[in-house]
């Protein structure tokens, strides 16, 4: 294989694709951009024209050309799985944006898939790509505070407003903790390299305004995980900010030799405490030092071109997207829920 | 009571049980207040006096001028001593308490009130026949931002009560003569979620004005060899939902973080605002920025001044042996969800 031939569903709007896919590819060497899906005809065209590439709106073209080896998907929610689970099918090598699925079975259907495939599958995990993350995630490889046993992520802000008529704005969506809920648990799993095994979550609602999505916006998200660790994930968006108002997001670790604390509230900023001393330091985590797509996209290409292990294999996503997943079904029935591994499942 | 001219003389029961812990100098810092006897209590268990003896009894009495008493009793049976500042192990607290509150003595104890509800509800009847005055040892509540919280919350301006988070995890280890045993997590009750996670539970139970229906934890030991050796957690978190429907977030243990900070913070989430206080804190209203300061009040000192208050004007207790019950309950619920892995409901 030279370059690695790309597709990416979805790119017929003003949208991820064509925000943040189709311009970090531009980055990417190992990659090249040949084809553009999309079931808006008129979008997808005018996509393709900027970038001088094929257009579809029939996604067997996308399964059948032998040109592609890889199937960037960024249609909404209610596709990823199918269209995973069709492009693994292909013998192609898939990227796909979070949420991975709506639910278990879907995971189910991929994993299944992802086992038969010849092709590698990541899921857009981009934000442990953040410089804020990378350099937190060497400091703890380093041994600078020692085993993580307890991590937290918090983000607090407003609910996103969808439009009127958007599928995320319905319950059958899953609500906010599964359409975003991947970022903040795949951010925390990366940081302490360990999974959660059990999750208890409580959710609550509270819309300032008649504007409400028919689900939750609030999430507590309690999680054991695999090496002895706790973990807490919450998703508050019942905040009372003005509109536009950026999210907040506190994340700690706390080790068994020092703690590590980051946020981009008021002072963005990187605290470590640990035996050698402390640092901190400014991080803003929205000025990303290298754009985190793109490094993503890069490590994903050296994979699929060299057969270097995949740096976010399938099983560990899944579980990630189950804890989501998990949470809002506990939420619902004040139960913990005790999660697949499944790495038993053959997947790598 | 005229301040002025009344002293209220405190006794003291119990020293150096709980590290070097106590609170009776800060009691004796109150103009109208004075230590007038110290005893220690018989079958102090051994290892929770790490090490020290007599001597250092003998010296602490003598910090307050007087001579160190025998028997505790005599303390009690003393006319001019008012006040018990109670400082025995939580196990014990119940029979204390009963004598201290028979031979009409307000108390003064330290948290947690005690290790078990059957305790906790000796503890309430007794105070309650007795009518005498007994506060928890509380503290955080007097910090200024968790006040000026609890001022504004129960002033409406935040709406209606959805969510309250709280940390409360000490940094730096445990303190240097202490080792972890069998006999100290008997004595108290557990490890350290009964210890700190009494303060973050009291909070919870204090800023929400509510009962908690259901609770869940998880806890584990991770940072220190003789807490694993004796099954002693030093880390948890707890999920609460309360009867008003507000859910309740707390994280509790003692790190080993050199940070100079301990983890703590305290967070609520109204319909209509945020607070969040830690040593500094924001408030935010209709997301307007309201105040923002640092914590700078000596919270230990305030809260034992406002004891000797109460008493002097006959007012009720600021932290009550109902409050003590009240976190009793949600701790031993947090253990029993630890244990079995299942939301306890209350
Ligand atoms: N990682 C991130 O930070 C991030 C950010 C935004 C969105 N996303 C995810 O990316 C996905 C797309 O989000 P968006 O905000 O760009 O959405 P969008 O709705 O703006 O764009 C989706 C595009 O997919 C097209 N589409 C609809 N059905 C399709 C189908 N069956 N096959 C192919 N294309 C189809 C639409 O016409 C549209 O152009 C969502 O799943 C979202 O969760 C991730």
């Amino acid at each position: 294989m030279g370059r690695i031939g790309v597709a990416v569903i979805g790119a017929g709007g003003e949208n991820i694709a064509t925000g943040c896919h189709l311009p970090a590819l531009k980055h990417v060497p190992e990659m090249e951009l040949r084809l553009l899906h999309d079931v808006n005809e008129e979008g997808v065209r005018r996509t393709a024209q900027t970038y001088g590439v094929d257009w579809t709106t029939n996604f067997e073209d996308v399964l059948t050309r032998d040109d592609i080896d890889l199937v960037q998907i960024c249609s909404p929610d209610p596709f990823h799985a199918s269209q995973s689970v069709a492009a693994l099918d292909a013998g192609k090598h898939v990227l796909c944006q979070k949420p991975l699925a709506l639910s278990v079975e879907e995971l189910e259907s991929m994993s299944v898939a992802a086992v038969r495939s010849e092709g590698q599958f990541q899921g857009c995990q981009h934000r442990r790509y953040e410089a804020w993350a990378r350099a937190s995630h060497a400091a703890i490889q380093r041994g600078d505070i020692g085993e993580p046993v307890y991590g937290r992520f918090q983000v607090k802000g407003r609910f996103y407003p969808y439009p009127q008529d958007s599928f995320y704005r319905t319950a059958e969506s899953g609500g906010q903790f599964v359409h975003n809920g991947m970022h903040y648990v795949d951010v925390l799993c990366y940081l302490m390299d360990t999974l959660p095994v059990e999750v208890f979550a409580r959710s609550a609602r509270h819309y300032p305004t008649a504007d409400r999505l028919e689900s939750d916006n609030y999430l507590s998200c309690m999680t054991k995980m695999e090496n002895g660790a706790q973990a807490w994930i919450e998703l508050n968006l019942m905040m009372v900010d003005p509109p536009l108002t950026p999210a907040e997001e506190r994340v700690i670790i706390i080790g068994t030799q020092g703690t590590l604390r980051l946020g981009n509230e008021d002072n963005p900023n990187f605290e470590a405490f640990t035996p050698g001393g402390s640092v901190r330091t400014r991080v803003n985590p929205l000025i990303h030092v290298a754009n985190p797509f793109v490094l993503q996209f890069r490590e994903f290409a050296h994979t699929i071109l060299t057969g270097r292990p995949n740096a976010i294999p399938f099983h560990f996503s899944a579980r990630v997207m189950e804890t989501c997943l998990a949470a809002v079904e506990s939420a619902g029935t004040g139960e913990p829920v005790k999660l697949r591994d499944w790495l038993e499942r053959g997947v790598q | 009571m005229n301040p002025r001219e009344v002293t209220v003389g405190i006794g003291v029961i119990g020293i150096g049980v709980r590290g070097r812990h106590a609170h009776e100098h800060l009691l004796a810092e109150h103009p109208a207040a004075k230590v007038r006897a110290v005893a220690q209590y018989p079958n102090v268990t051994p290892e929770l006096l790490e090490g020290r003896g007599r001597d250092s009894w003998e010296k602490h009495a003598a910090r307050f001028s007087v001579k160190l008493t025998d028997d505790y009793r005599e303390v009690l049976a003393r006319d001019d001593v008012h006040v018990i500042s109670l400082m025995t192990e939580p196990s014990l607290t119940a029979k204390y308490v009963e004598e201290a509150a028979a031979a009409g003595k307000h108390i003064f104890l330290d948290k947690p009130m005690a290790t078990t509800m059957e305790d906790s509800e000796r503890i309430v009847r007794a105070v309650e026949a007795s009518g005498v005055t007994l506060m928890v040892a509380f503290n955080y509540r007097y910090a200024f931002p968790y006040r000026e919280m609890k001022r504004r919350i129960d002033a409406g301006e935040i709406g209606d009560l959805r969510i309250v988070s709280v940390d409360v995890c000490l940094n730096k280890g445990p303190l240097p003569e202490f080792t972890a045993s069998e006999s100290y997590r008997n004595a108290f009750g557990g490890g350290e979620v009964a210890n700190f996670g009494c303060y973050a539970a009291d909070l919870l139970l204090w800023l929400t004005g509510s009962q908690p229906r259901s609770v869940f934890a998880t806890m584990a030991t991770r940072f220190y060899e003789d807490y694993r050796a004796t099954g002693m957690e030093d880390i948890g978190q707890i999920s609460v939902k309360m009867e008003n429907g507000a859910i309740g977030n707390i994280l509790t243990g003692r790190t080993t973080t050199q940070s100079p900070w301990p983890i703590e913070a305290v967070e609520v989430v109204g319909t209509r605002g945020f607070l969040r206080a830690t040593p500094n804190c924001t408030f935010r209203i209709e997301g307007k920025q309201v105040l923002e300061t640092a914590y700078g009040t000596n919270r230990v000192q305030w809260m034992a001044f406002d004891f000797i208050d109460a008493v002097l004007e006959g007012r009720p207790s600021p932290v009550s042996e109902h409050d003590g019950l009240a976190a009793v309950q949600l701790i031993a619920a947090a253990y029993g969800s630890a244990e079995t892995g299942e939301p306890i409901y209350l």
